[in-house]
């Protein structure tokens, strides 16, 4: 047990669970931390919100009926549900892939020690998940349907035993497979497809909440009634522990829920003792020989050598490898590349889920007076401009250009290349990266608003400029603060506060542009001048300056 | 030609990794630099290919002066770092050429060299393949192959035998010695003693920041009037009291 503990602890601190800023520097360190713990607080504050919001929502369709307690039912299921999907993401992850698997298998260890030690480290993921998604609306049901104090009490017991049967399913489940198949041995192939399946989960999830807004009355609620059947009929059957959790929440005596978290802590405790027998007999067959890479060994014919050897200018060249980088390292597709596409797709799903919306918003969008070029015509521009400075500010490629080269960042150094030049080519990256996702947002914009064909011409004239500015923007702050000591990919640009700065240029000039225009009460000429000279002088200003600082600062690094 | 003149560096203001130290590589020569663990090698090569700015003094290259012309310093060198683990998820095909654009191979002579050096260390039949992919020799390889693609003046190379298979081994000795021969410079660190030994025309032995010897082996045997190993005369050097240790400083030739 002692081993156990000890290992969890370790794990804990490496995976930065404890330590949110890898930096050595306290300054930055401190920086790192705050502004790390404020912007997980907006995002649980949020999202904590939202489902408390949906959770009062439905409350108040349900309860006339008196149906209430079928609110506890859906959030129990479909928490069970998400625990195990993310769950197997989570045990492939930690207890397959993880970088101190290599490390932790020489040791004199047994495998319960380590699965033991992993899988507190996965509910720990876990919990915060659930605290987020059961906590409001338990709150909500007991306040409306006010519960006494003993009701919060079970819910706390709920909140802290609910996770561990779907976690342990998950891990039985996946220390099967890995044993037995060679699914999900490819690390990278895996962690691409489950970031992509997370994401379709998450715009399925949205859409679903999107669709919801379309039923109204009785309809919802025969939905609602209807929908929660079936989730808990299949929660319940594949986990049997909801059946006792949703019991003990709505039991109406404190003694009947008292007997139900009993019966839920026995189950718990030997679904873990079995988790970890099987554990014991599979898991070390199963991990072993993983990190081995394997290579196909592909030789490369004279020709593809000759032809490959064309002399191509350093800015290029630079830009090709970091964009293939960038692609090909999961957790830089995940969240620097996507980035750029899931804006058009977040802003494509309410349209789409809407129905007849669509040709509402078309109509609406269409009779919009662009030709004339007044106001309005003025304020649609600063709008797309707007949306390129977020797109391109939140894809994090720039303000995560250093630290993504983690310990290789003395490859810079070496290089007979200019600094500025070097940097300019992350800033390419990351503004070519911002293009795509600013162009798909363009084609959509373009079917709605079908503009005249100069109108057209003045959008993609101002683009550039304001794309440029904001990735460029994003390159002061990783000059300023890289995160360079780093173990795993995430660290570099998911822990990296210098990504939530790197939003803060672009989004204020966002704003600073739109309320000029609105403000100023600009017609399409000026707004036009605006939004294409101000992002530009930005851009010669910002050129200056990183000529005169790329030197200093990069020497700094040491 | 590599000069180093009156260098300092420390760390954080307090530990000196490296105090004052002069050093001159002539063209023509294999150069060992020696020490123990955290002498004060690599901090001396990394100030030496730009990665670290000298607090104190100035380093030049071939004549260039690194401080004052930094780009066109870094192009009379080629460099191996101690750690091979560069671009993991580039092909290593993709990794030459990338090291051949940005050292301006011209294309005609690229492909050439690219096929010449991975056929003499057996890396042919994997640089369609991710370096990920590869061994630790197979990467220490690609890096000695990317680092000489624009056939530099001077070779700097930070413990390249690491990880080397006995065969790649003796085709990178065979190299220094004919790039050294052709009247150029070949600087090098190395924990392997018989290979130092074996190889350097001269040495520079090194501990806690400073130059402890520099010349020849022989020269060293007759400093010590010994015809022990340099292994021995090495161990000697660097377990002496620091004090008696900084009046051997200089060259003993």
């Amino acid at each position: 047990m002692r081993h156990v503990f000890l290992l969890t602890w370790t794990m804990m601190r490496g995976n930065g669970l404890m330590n949110l800023s890898g930096d050595n520097r306290k300054k930055r360190k401190l920086l790192g931390k705050v502004g790390n713990t404020i912007l997980m607080l907006l995002v649980a504050v949020y999202f904590g919100g939202l489902v408390a919001a949906g959770a009062h929502f439905i409350y108040g369709l349900l309860a006339p009926a008196g149906l209430q307690d079928l609110l506890i039912s859906l959030f129990v299921s479909a928490t069970v549900l998400m625990v195990f999907f993310f769950g197997v993401l989570y045990v492939i992850s930690i207890f397959y892939h993880s970088s101190d698997v290599e490390k932790l298998l020489p040791l004199p260890l047994t495998p319960e020690s380590i699965i033991g030690a992993k899988l507190i480290v996965t509910a720990v993921y876990e919990y915060v998940f659930v605290t987020l998604m059961i906590l409001p609306p338990l709150i909500v049901y007991g306040v409306l349907d006010r519960q006494p104090w003993t009701f919060y009490l079970i819910s706390l017991l709920v909140l802290l035993l609910l996770p561990l049967i779907p976690l342990c399913t998950a891990a039985v489940l996946v220390m099967l497979i890995m044993r037995l198949t060679p699914v999900a041995r490819n690390k990278d192939r895996f962690s691409m497809v489950s970031g992509l399946l997370s994401m379709v989960v998450a715009i399925g999830i949205m859409y679903g909440m999107q669709s919801l807004g379309s039923f109204f009355g009785d309809a919802l609620t025969r939905m609602i009634q209807t929908g929660s059947d079936r989730l808990a009929s299949v929660a319940a059957s594949v986990f049997p522990g909801t059946r006792f959790a949703v019991a003990a929440l709505t039991s109406p005596s404190a003694g009947a829920a008292l007997l139900q978290i009993l019966l839920l802590i026995l189950l718990t405790a030997a679904i873990l003792v079995l988790t970890l027998g099987v554990a014991r007999l599979v898991y070390f067959k199963g991990v072993i020989g993983l990190s081995a890479s394997t290579a196909r060994r592909r030789a490369v014919t004279t020709d593809t050598v000759r032809r490959s050897s064309r002399q191509q200018s350093s800015i290029i060249v630079l830009m090709r490898k970091d964009l293939l980088i960038l692609i090909r390292t999961p957790i830089f597709f995940m969240n620097n590349v996507l980035m750029n596409l899931i804006w058009p797709v977040f802003f494509l799903v309410p349209l789409i889920s809407t129905g007849d919306g669509l040709a509402d918003i078309r109509q609406m969008a269409q009779s919009l007076d662009l030709a004339g070029g007044g106001r309005t015509a003025a304020i649609v521009l600063a709008v797309c401009v707007a949306a390129a400075c977020f797109i391109t500010g939140t894809n994090g490629i720039s303000s995560s250009a250093l630290s993504r080269e983690g310990k290789l960042i003395y490859f810079m150094k070496y290089l007979p290349v200019s600094y500025t030049r070097q940097l300019w080519a992350k800033v390419l990256t990351g503004a070519a990266m911002g293009m795509v996702g600013v162009l798909l947002l363009f084609l959509i914009a373009l079917f709605f608003l079908r503009p005249v064909w100069w109108y057209t011409l003045l959008l993609l004239a101002v683009l550039p400029g304001t794309i440029l500015v904001s990735s460029l923007s994003g390159i002061y702050f990783d000059l300023l603060w890289p995160k360079l000591n780093w173990d795993n990919e995430q660290k570099a640009v998911k822990q990296n506060v210098n990504v939530l700065f790197g939003m803060l240029v672009p989004i204020l000039l966002a704003g600073l542009m739109l309320g000029l225009v609105i403000g100023l009460e600009l017609t399409l000429m000026p707004a036009a001048l605006l939004t294409l000279l101000l992002p530009w002088l930005l851009v010669l200003v910002g050129h200056q300056l990183l000529r005169k600082v790329a030197r200093p600062l990069l020497e700094q690094i040491q | 030609m590599i000069v180093l003149n009156q260098v300092s560096k420390s760390y954080g203001g307090k530990i000196k990794a490296v105090d004052q130290i002069d050093l001159t590589v002539e063209n023509g020569e294999i150069f060992g630099f020696l020490g123990p663990n955290g002498a004060g090698k690599t901090t001396t090569i990394k100030m030496i290919t730009g990665i670290l700015t000298p607090d104190s003094g100035a380093i030049t290259l071939n004549g260039i002066d690194l401080g004052k012309d930094p780009l066109q310093a870094k192009k009379t060198f080629g460099y191996v770092p101690d750690d091979p683990n560069v671009f993991p998820r580039l092909k290593a095909m993709e990794y030459l050429q990338f090291m051949g654009n940005l050292y301006n191979v011209p294309s005609e002579l690229r492909a050439g060299r690219i096929e010449e050096m991975a056929a003499r260390f057996e890396l042919k039949d994997a640089l369609g393949d991710r370096i990920q992919s590869f061994s630790h020799g197979m990467r220490q390889k690609l890096m000695i192959i990317g680092a000489l693609l624009h056939h530099p003046d001077v070779w700097i190379l930070d413990e390249p035998m690491t990880g080397l298979d006995p065969r790649s081994s003796y085709q990178l000795k065979e190299m220094m010695r004919q790039h050294a021969d052709s009247g150029r410079t070949v600087f090098f660190s190395t924990h392997v003693l018989d290979v130092a030994e074996r190889v350097c025309d001269r040495v520079a032995v090194i501990d806690r920041g400073k130059i402890l010897f520099c010349g020849t082996i022989a020269a060293m045997r007759n400093h010590f009037q010994s015809s022990d190993s340099l292994e021995s005369m090495f161990l000697e050097l660097v377990d002496r009291d620091p004090e008696k240790a900084a009046g051997l400083d200089g060259d003993l030739e």
